[in-house]
């Protein structure tokens, strides 16, 4: 068989499938969203990941150092007063890959979060809510003096 | 081959509040081994369920700008001592980690 990249292509998205479906271990997961997360580009994560929605600041806490000395790891808690919320997305505007994470929120879950992020320079964290109300966002500024995308 | 998770839960005021650290090395694939020039291929986690009692109360997906050796913590409304907190990661590779703790109350 030629070895072209589509053949590439095509092995890497059956692998993907496979790993897909081990990985339901019972409950329907969302699919891991691969555009925003691979994509360079912070407005285009941001746009992938609301689906083009209007958002407006508010309803969403940025907890996270003013000054970072190890970008490696910044610590940082999002929270939301939104009745309902169903996600919590955050970004990392000036990394090589802005989109972090999204937290699926259900009743059960608390509406905050506590993580640690990679941030390779100093940079605006964003953090977005879905909630049944629309999408809102924060922003906070951090100041990294060691980057940390090795 | 799964690898351990540290996990505690603590359950105060009707919220029971999750801690975890898990051992992963996080990798971007952006990074180059300094010997040898060349990268280091992309291993990271995925995704991340909990599960109360086998009930699933958090997912997450994650990409590669999560810390290594990643701590996550978040709160549960509920959950009783004694409950079972289950963590369980998948990562890019298809290796998965999971760890367990007992609700306790504080």
């Amino acid at each position: 068989m030629k070895f072209t990249r589509r053949t590439l292509l095509k092995y890497s998205s059956l692998s993907a499938i496979s790993a897909a479906i081990t990985s339901i271990t019972g409950t329907v997961f969302a699919q891991w969203p691969s555009a925003p997360f691979e994509t360079k580009a912070f407005d285009e994560a941001f746009s992938l990941v609301t689906e083009g929605a209007s958002v407006n600041e508010g309803h969403v806490t940025i907890d996270a150092p003013q000054i970072a000395d190890n970008g490696a790891s910044v610590p940082i808690d999002i929270s939301t007063d939104l009745e309902g919320a169903e996600s919590i997305s955050v970004f990392v505007e000036k990394n090589p890959r802005p989109f972090i994470t999204t937290f699926y929120l259900n009743d059960k879950l608390a509406s905050s979060v506590s993580l640690r992020v990679k941030m390779r320079e100093t940079s605006d964290l964003i953090a977005v809510v879905k909630s049944p109300e629309g999408h809102y966002m924060a922003r906070q500024n951090v100041k990294v003096t060691a980057g940390g995308c090795g | 081959m799964s690898k351990k998770v540290k996990i505690r839960a603590t359950l105060k005021d009707g919220v029971t509040t999750i801690k975890a650290i898990m051992t992963h090395p996080m990798e971007t694939g952006s990074r180059k081994n300094k010997e040898t020039g060349e990268l280091i291929p992309a291993h990271f986690i995925k995704e991340v369920q909990v599960t109360l009692n086998g009930e699933v109360v958090m997912n997450t997906h994650w990409g590669t700008g999560i810390s290594k050796n990643p701590y996550l913590s978040f709160q549960i409304k509920g959950g009783a001592a004694g409950d079972s907190i289950v963590l369980t990661w998948t990562d890019n590779l298809g290796e998965t980690g999971t760890g367990e703790a007992t609700i306790k109350a504080k």
